[in-house]
């Protein structure tokens, strides 16, 4: 790696120094945010595509969030996991992609009071449109394709494909 | 802590409360003076973590006190045409990716919660009219509200919804475009409906 690039990777990774590992093939294209205390472990292969706006990953204190081999992460996704996000190898988060694994606050009563959390898991081959957000719960099987602008909290089957708000889950035939 | 233990679950979220002032707190009261110069500003309102805040036609617009602004990757944006007013209630909160943009007229009551990259404004291309929100309203993770709705009081609005018509008060409103339903109704906690899905079946999943 030549010096330019070696500087241009740090100014990418400025604000994610110390709580991100990332393999020596890792593509890294403009700013990763990593502001969290957690655990952020990245597989071989990683391409993480930043080019319009930040990537943001969020793991809070005892937090991991785990990207397999070959994960494309598109510009202005956001990962924010309170206990554990997964995701497979070879799946795609589109742009401005959202993942929680935590809804921060209580429909009833006190709203301060963070709820219990329920991890999210992407197993592989999982293909997210731009847009969709994932909420605590979610358990995408083997090659599921999310559609643009999806919003899920359910387990899916291997294959399904998942449009529309409120989702309507589908297998292709 | 483990994270099992149920003082886990029970830890109240580092956010709004403040009782001892602390260099981070001071840190970002002063942050957002210096980014909200120019709006007619409360005491204590906090720009909690760095990042960009954009703000155009500041002199319209009304940051009530402790109101919290939580900066992050995507800008927040507040845009008070002229002759428009934007009002935030007291303690107020709105998390990274905000926008607000106004012609007539946007009142954001006390309490509320805003998710990421929520879009408020009150003109589309062919109308203009006054967006209302009440005391308490909670907006998930990328709502978006359409111009002339009025959302009542302990309202939720759940993430990714649209709204294009009136909320009344304790209701959830969820999907595109959304439909609302009392809050009561709703007996399952968030989260834990993974099992007994089956494909083909169409349900709401927020």
């Amino acid at each position: 790696m030549s010096l330019w690039e070696a500087a241009k990777r740090y100014w990418s990774l400025r604000g994610a120094i110390g709580r991100v590992k990332l393999a020596a093939d890792t593509v890294v294209v403009g700013r990763i945010l990593a502001p969290g205390k957690g655990l952020v472990r990245v597989g071989a292969g990683v391409r993480l595509d930043a080019s319009q706006a930040p990537i943001l990953l969020m793991a809070f204190p005892g937090a991991e969030i785990l990207l397999e081999d070959g994960v494309v992460i598109e510009s202005g996704a956001s990962i924010e996991a309170v206990r554990s996000v997964r995701i497979g190898a070879r799946s795609q988060l589109g742009a401005f992609s959202m993942i929680l694994d935590n809804s921060f606050h209580q429909l009833e009563g006190d709203r301060k009071v963070l709820p219990e959390s329920h991890p999210v898991v992407l197993e592989e081959d999982v293909l997210i449109g731009p847009r969709s957000i994932l909420l605590p719960g979610a358990h995408l099987g083997r090659g599921t394709r999310v559609g643009p602008c999806t919003v899920l909290a359910r387990r899916t089957p291997p294959g399904a494909v998942v449009v529309g708000h409120p989702a309507v889950i589908r297998m292709p035939a | 802590m483990s994270r099992d233990s149920p003082l886990f679950t029970l830890r109240r979220l580092p956010l709004p409360d403040i009782r001892f002032p602390t260099i981070a707190s001071i840190a970002a009261i002063f942050r957002a003076w210096v980014f909200l110069r120019g709006t007619r500003l409360g005491k204590r309102v906090r720009l909690l973590r760095g990042g960009r805040l954009r703000v155009e036609g500041a002199a319209r617009i009304t940051v009530s006190d402790l109101a919290w602004f939580n900066c992050g990757p995507i800008p927040t944006v507040l845009i008070c045409a002229p002759g428009a007013e934007i009002l935030i209630g007291v303690h107020s909160g709105f998390n990274y990716g905000v926008s607000l943009r106004a012609r007539h007229s946007i009142r954001i009551g006390e309490e509320c919660i805003f998710g990421a990259m929520v879009i408020v404004r009150d003109h589309d291309g062919h109308r203009t009219a006054p967006v209302v929100i009440g005391d308490r309203v909670w907006l998930g993770h990328g709502v978006m509200v359409e111009p002339g709705v009025t959302i009542g009081d302990d309202a939720v609005i759940s993430a990714g919804s649209v709204v294009m018509e009136d909320v009344p008060p304790r209701m959830i409103a969820m999907g595109n475009p959304a439909r609302c339903m009392p809050l009561r109704a709703l007996r399952r906690p968030a989260g834990a409906r993974g099992e007994g899905a089956q494909p083909e079946q169409a349900g709401t999943a927020s």
